[in-house]
This record gives C-alpha cells, structure tokens and sequence, in this order.
C-alpha cells in the first residue's frame, strides 16, 4: 500500500458512515485526490479542526482501490478569514465549484494548486472586491486548462478589438471562446453585447497577478456573465461542477431585508 | 444467474439503500433475518411501516413529532423565550441529555454549503426568523455543527436576525473534556485561548 505526502487545499467534505468524511483535496503533486478521514467527526478526532473545506494542508494519506485514507495532517494555513465572512465565503465556493468544473481530473498541475492558493489568500486579505477576484480565477484557471478565450481579436475574423471601439459594441461568443467583432455576431446564436470597457476589464483580469485584479463596480455584471458563460461553455467536469459554476456571481440574497 | 431466492436477494438489495450499510452488511442483515424468529421481523417491518406513517414534522419546530406540535414545544415547563436552532432532528438528543437547556428547538434541515449549492431558501431559516417575530423570542442559540458550513449557516442567521430585538448567541468552542492539549488543533486550541474563563 503506497503511502505518500503531499499539500493539498481541502475543496470538499462530506458526512460519510458513523463518524467518517470523504474528501476532495486539490493537492500539489496527484490534482483531484479523493480521501477518507476515519473519525474525524469524532470531538476527540486527531484531525480537529484541521481538514476543514479551504484549509490548506499538508497530509500524509495512503493509496486504497478507490479512496486514498488519510493519516497525519498539518495545517498550513488555515484561511478562516474567508470561512468566518459569509461574502469571502461565498466567493470561494464559487471558485471552487470552477475547479471541480474545470479541472475535474486527476492530473497535476501545480499552478492550478498555486492559482487557487493565492486567490484565497488575496479573498482573506481584501475587504471589497470579491467580484474581480472571483472572475480572474475563473479566467486565469480557463488559460491553465487551455480554454484560453480570445480577447483582443474577432474569432471568426481577426479583425483587432483594442478598447475605445467605434460604432456597435463588440459581442462575446461562449461556444467560440472568444469576442466577436458586429460584423461576425451572426457566427454565435449565443453571443452577447459587451458593454464599452468590458474586454479592456477582462484583458486585465487575465494578464494582471490574482492580487491585482479589480473590475470598476460598473463592469461587475457584465464581466461576470462572460466568465460564467465561459466556464460553462468549457467545463468539462460534472454536471454538479457546471452546476455550481454556472450560479457565477449570485451572492446569498438576505431572506428578510431590512 | 441470482445466487439466492428471490425475496432474500430483494431483501438484501433494499438494506443496501440504507446509510453506512454496503454489500457485504446487507447479506449479513439479511441472513440474521431469515435464521431469525418471525415474530421478531414483523416486529422490524412494523416499525419500519409505523415510523413512515406516523412521524411527520412538527409544525412549529420540525422536529419529528407522531403529533401535530412536538412534545418538547407543547411542554409548559419549557422556556418559550429561547430557542435553539439545530441543524438536524438527531441533534436535539444530545443537548437534552447535557440537562443544561430548557428552551425550544428549530430544527434547519441542514447547513448552508455554497460548496454543495445548499442555499438559505433550501433551509428553515426563513420559518426561524418568522417564529421570532410571532413568539416574542428573546433569544436564538445557535447549537450548528462547530465545522465550516455550520458557522456559515451561524452567521446567516446573525446576519438574518440583526434588525430584530433578539439576542443571537452560539454555543462556545474549545477543547473536549478529557482530551490531551498537545493532539489539539490549531483552530480548536485558538478558539479555546479566545473563550478562556476566569477560574
């Protein structure tokens, strides 16, 4: 029986048997790892606290038929910043949805580890702006599993699409992957106007570091639509990962405001 | 080809439905039950029938009740001004049995998990906050699991309940009676520094 180590972001756990959780840990060396921790849910749990969803980890687990068992487990950083704020939380779990949308297999790829590493960490450390951390994950993960979408350039006909454009707005393309010019809007029954600013906004959330991204409060909407419609028209994973994915930047509503 | 009769096959299939109870459990179950006596697997078959017939949730609380209202909420010894929310009916057991509490319960039917799409409106929390405007509630304990979707679900409430003249409270974290300070976590041992009480 393989026993290996790694690091690992705890994505998901759910109630199994009397006192058991499975877990889906998006780990730095094997991608997607599926693992049991046997009593954790037991108060005198040796884990505690320690594979809470979001925490980083660093885990030793050894290799069963079908699911990996966890043994020895060291928190690295815990993020209850973003667990302990209901927005920061909400935000992540959408990121994570997009993980298991996109990046849904078992092969690793450290920069999908990195990528999701910084965006909680950035989430723990904003107040405001969740919104633009949400997209550029969403984006940035989309180029890491090569759905690399078009921005600067029509799809169908090259033509460039550099902001201030004049005349109609240029449009977006899910099942194209990319921006359309209004000439080639007919290519996509799907496609969608861009408001002015909006490819310039999604330009920058891809090629600007995590910790950098923001999107002017009036772009939120329409760059969260092109990201959400951009996953799903890519997501390779389960129809639980497009699932999730596909509720894009809908926070919880307040039952009863105030 | 079956390897068993046909009702016994049926039998161990319908046991494999059941939570914690794979293959190999269900062959046994239903081996126990065939060398069994049969008064005692109609004695099963009628709880199981009756169970399903008669328990239905209370209209006021949701816990499980064969009435229309709970016993718990139609006890005149119990206090009406507090009100325990829980995620599930299993977890009213524990709480009674620690003596401590002589309150109501609100039983949410889960957590909120927006990393398993599990949002407010799939919850009772809606029922809660309307039962505090029409009870005179004082105050909501909030007694969900001590994990991550559980205090999500704590602080919804809060947030839900903020406006409102009542005062919401969550049960308090730190380290089990009888364990060992050195197999603590960090989370748990941080929270427990956080809650230190004067001795």
């Amino acid at each position: 029986m393989a026993v290996y180590k790694s690091k690992g972001i705890v994505l998901r756990s759910i109630r199994f048997g009397e006192a058991d959780r499975i877990l889906d840990l998006y780990t730095q060396n094997a991608g997607l790892v599926s693992a049991i921790a046997k009593g954790i849910r037991r108060t005198r749990s040796r884990f505690g606290g320690r594979l809470e969803p979001l925490s980083c980890v660093d885990f030793l687990a050894y290799q069963g038929r079908t699911l990996d068992t966890v043994t020895q487990v060291e928190v690295l950083r815990s993020f209850h910043g973003v667990r302990e704020d209901l927005d920061r939380f909400e935000a992540a779990g959408n990121m994570v949805a997009v993980v298991r949308a996109i990046s849904g297999g078992d092969e690793a790829d450290r920069r999908v580890f990195n990528l999701l590493y910084h965006a909680l960490d950035t989430l723990e450390g904003r107040t405001s702006g969740f919104e633009s951390i949400k997209a550029a994950f969403s984006l940035k993960l989309s180029v890491l599993a090569g759905y690399t979408p078009r921005l600067d350039a029509c799809v169908i006909c090259d033509r460039g699409l550099k902001e201030p454009l004049d005349g109609e707005p240029p449009y977006f393309a899910p099942p194209l992957g990319g921006a359309l010019c209004p000439d080639c809007r007919a290519a996509s029954g799907d496609a969608f106007p861009l408001p002015p600013g909006t490819l310039s906004a999604l330009q920058s959330l891809v090629a600007l570091p995590i910790r950098e991204a923001a999107v002017e409060e009036r772009l939120e909407e329409s760059v969260s639509r092109v990201v959400s419609a951009h996953v799903l028209a890519h997501a390779p994973g389960g129809a639980p990962g497009r699932a999730l994915a596909a509720r894009g930047g809908a926070g919880w509503r307040r039952l009863h405001p105030a | 080809m079956a390897s068993y009769a046909r009702p016994v096959e049926r039998l161990i299939t319908e046991l494999s439905k059941l939570p914690s109870i794979g293959p190999k459990s269900a062959q046994r179950i239903a081996f126990h039950v065939v060398r069994g006596k049969p008064d005692d697997a109609r004695a099963l078959a009628e709880a199981l029938r009756e169970v399903k017939e008669r328990i239905h949730p209370c209209k006021r609380c949701f816990n499980l009740t064969e009435a229309e209202e709970c016993d718990i909420c139609t006890d005149p010894r119990r206090d009406p001004s507090v009100i325990c929310a829980v995620e599930d009916p299993y977890d009213i057991g524990p709480i009674e049995r620690t003596g401590e509490y002589r309150g109501l319960y609100h039983v949410l039917g889960g957590a909120l998990s927006p990393l398993d799409g599990v949002e407010p409106e799939d919850l009772r929390i809606a029922e809660l906050v309307e039962r505090v405007g029409r009870e005179e509630t004082k105050e909501i304990v909030v007694a969900t699991n001590p994990n991550t979707t559980g205090e999500a679900t704590a602080l919804f409430i809060a947030q839900e309940l903020q406006d409102r003249p009542v005062r919401v409270t969550a049960l308090a974290s730190g380290l089990p009676v009888g364990g060992d300070l050195e197999y603590a976590d960090e989370v748990t041992l941080g929270r427990a520094f956080a809650g230190r009480r004067e001795i």
